[in-house]
């Protein structure tokens, strides 16, 4: 539940603030006239917020977490279908990751070692490798652009989380404290271009995320991704092997199919 | 709870376990951390409780096994529409699941939507192909031009036709709900066809046709259905009726065979895919019968090479050349590939 000096009383609070992100926030209740260009309006504690989770997350070099996922397939009649998934990550910086997912349509095993990432759907007998760059930030940007998919959540996987979600953002308010899970949450909302997002962060004193919805407002039926997150351990003490593919024998290597074919594979 | 755990001052054999699948680290280190066993449970192995009793999740989506039968040529789940998450699990293909690569997410979503105005249309083709359901008064009065008809006659035939626009609802309904069970029937067969039976014979073009469930055998000799539409395919007469082929054969039967290549017929078979069919353009997956859009309807054309498709046709075998897996079906032989974060299928030439 929202707290009662939430959602309404702390939001006006912000408007107009002056925040310390690099975009100078444009005062809310004054829309941008034609022509004019119109920087981001986001509240600064808003900002403040994402930033002081950004920074909190970017600064460890090894974290693990667990999330607790729904999202939604849509069918071609327009009807929406919820899945649920559970993500574990296990991170070491500069280049260690590995993504484990479970989920209702299937499970995906992901690995990267700072020379090559894998991909494994344990349903079937066949993984695919690729050489990737040497630290996550790179690596993460290699995957989306040259093998057509990240795992999901990776934005808390760059070096600077704030900054990779901060970008797209026109609109951003700060709602409130909630709870979330048993952890006392502050509320953030923003709007982008193609997407509707919302972040609970933990009020501390791990500034870590509680949760995340997205919203995919330019697609039909607006599916969303959400998670709720959990277990964030700043001192896991990974094991090195864990970032190494570990595969059934008999697996099969296959490859990476060229992004052209995997944007449109039918 | 917590996934992670700590195994100090010795190696460990952690499992990595959900309920279906189980894998094992061996770690040879002092400290290790692994995931705990309990992922997922509920979906994987023990079934979907929740729809009939029947099983829930998947990622093969194989075929028309196992498939009632969407009249009309409507895709099936696991279709590859964009926000068909089946063909990636929901694991980030195009970036879904992250707030800095939505821009990416939905670039690749409307090229697909553009490429693919098929799932536009869902519901007028529904109704195009479905005009009974558009019965109206004037098509009631031009099937009763007895005008002598007395009242109680009348009444007792516009009792009859109520009931049978009433009865072809609830079989519409009870077709479209049967369509969603078997969804997830497959979903679920899917999900327990493993490597090994892919390797199975089982299924065909026609599996699952002919009612749900019963399936309809190449060979098969049997009574040509009376909406069958008379065919010709290179001089040769053959009939075709709600995506089945038949020959004529002796004895006033008619033998099932495979969809004939150059065949045109004006509807698809039911639960096609959309196929990228490489140069020529966007065609329909049947199957392991790809369709080809053309003139008057579409044509049954060789497997092109080049072409994906996200689902074996059933009963596809594999074949190893060199190391490397392919399946053969039809003529045509498939290579696995990892598009986005999901298994697909190319079309190759005969590895040999």
């Amino acid at each position: 539940m929202l707290a009662s000096r939430g959602i309404l009383g702390d939001t006006r609070a912000d408007v107009g603030a002056e925040c310390e992100g690099a975009e100078q926030p444009r005062h809310l209740d004054r829309p941008a006239t034609s022509g004019e260009h119109a920087p981001p309006a986001v509240s600064e504690q808003a900002d403040r917020l994402l930033k002081q989770m950004g920074a909190y997350i970017g600064s460890a070099n090894e974290f693990t977490f667990h999330a607790d996922i729904t999202f939604d397939h849509v069918l071609p009649s327009g009807q929406k279908l919820q899945y649920e998934a559970a993500e574990d990550v296990a991170l070491r910086r500069p280049g260690g990751l590995y993504v484990e997912w479970t989920g209702d349509l299937g499970d995906r095993q992901f690995w990267y070692d700072g020379k090559s990432v894998t991909l494994y759907d344990p349903s079937t007998p066949f993984y695919a490798t690729e050489a990737a760059p040497p630290d996550i930030d790179a690596m993460l940007e290699k995957t989306i652009t040259d093998l057509g998919f990240t795992p999901p959540l990776s934005d808390f996987l760059y070096r600077d989380p704030y900054h990779a979600a901060r970008g797209n953002i026109q609109f951003g308010l700060y709602l409130g404290a909630t709870d979330v899970n048993g952890r006392r949450c502050n509320s953030l909302a923003f709007v982008e271009k193609d997407i509707d997002w919302q972040i609970w962060i933990d009020t501390g004193p791990q500034l870590t995320p509680c949760k995340l919805v997205i919203t995919y407002k330019t697609q039909p039926s607006q599916p969303q991704f959400s998670v709720v997150f959990s277990d964030w351990n700043f001192d896991p003490r990974i094991a090195e092997p864990v970032f190494t593919p570990y595969l059934p024998a008999g697996t099969e290597k296959v490859p990476f199919a060229p992004l052209v074919a995997s944007a449109n594979p039918k | 709870m917590t996934k992670w755990a700590y195994y100090d001052a010795k190696p460990g054999l952690v499992l990595l376990a959900g309920t279906a699948v189980a894998l094992c680290l061996v770690f040879s280190v002092d400290q290790a951390v692994a995931f705990r066993g309990g992922f997922g449970g509920g979906f994987r192995g023990g079934g979907f409780s929740g729809i009939h009793g029947g099983g829930f999740g998947g990622s093969g989506f194989g075929g028309f096994s196992h498939w009632g039968g969407f009249h009309g040529g409507a895709p099936r789940f696991g279709d590859g529409g964009f926000f068909d998450r089946s063909t990636d699990a929901g694991f980030g293909r195009g970036g879904f699941g992250s707030i800095h690569d939505s821009g990416a997410f939905t670039q690749h979503a409307d090229t697909f939507q553009q490429s693919h105005p098929e799932y536009q249309h869902n519901a007028s083709q529904f109704q195009q192909n479905h005009p009974e359901a558009q019965q109206n008064a004037s098509q009631f009065a031009q099937s009763h031009p007895n005008a002598e008809q007395n009242a109680s006659q009348f009444q007792q035939n516009r009792f009859n036709e109520a009931n049978s626009l009433q009865q072809n609802r609830y079989n519409e309904a009870n077709s479209l709900q049967s369509n969603r069970y078997n969804e997830a029937n497959n979903l679920q067969y899917n999900r327990d066809t493993t490597f090994n039976n892919w390797s199975s014979s089982w299924g065909g073009y026609y599996s699952g046709w002919g009612g749900f469930g019963a399936g309809l055998a190449i060979g098969a000799l049997v009574a040509l259905p009376v909406a069958a539409t008379a065919i010709t395919v290179a001089g040769a007469p053959y009939y075709y009726a709600n995506g089945v082929y038949y020959a004529p054969a002796a004895g006033g039967q008619y033998e099932v065979i495979p969809p004939p290549q150059g065949a045109v017929v004006s509807t698809p078979p039911p639960s096609c895919s959309s196929t990228d069919l490489g140069a020529q353009g966007t065609g329909l997956d049947c199957g392991g019968a790809f369709y080809a859009p053309v003139a008057g309807g579409y044509q049954v054309i060789p497997a092109p090479i080049g072409a994906t498709v996200w689902n074996l046709p059933n009963g596809a075998v594999d074949h190893t050349v060199n190391g490397v897996t392919y399946f053969a079906y039809g003529g045509a032989y498939y290579r696995p590939l990892y598009s986005g974060s999901g298994v697909y299928y190319e079309v190759v030439a005969s590895p040999g």
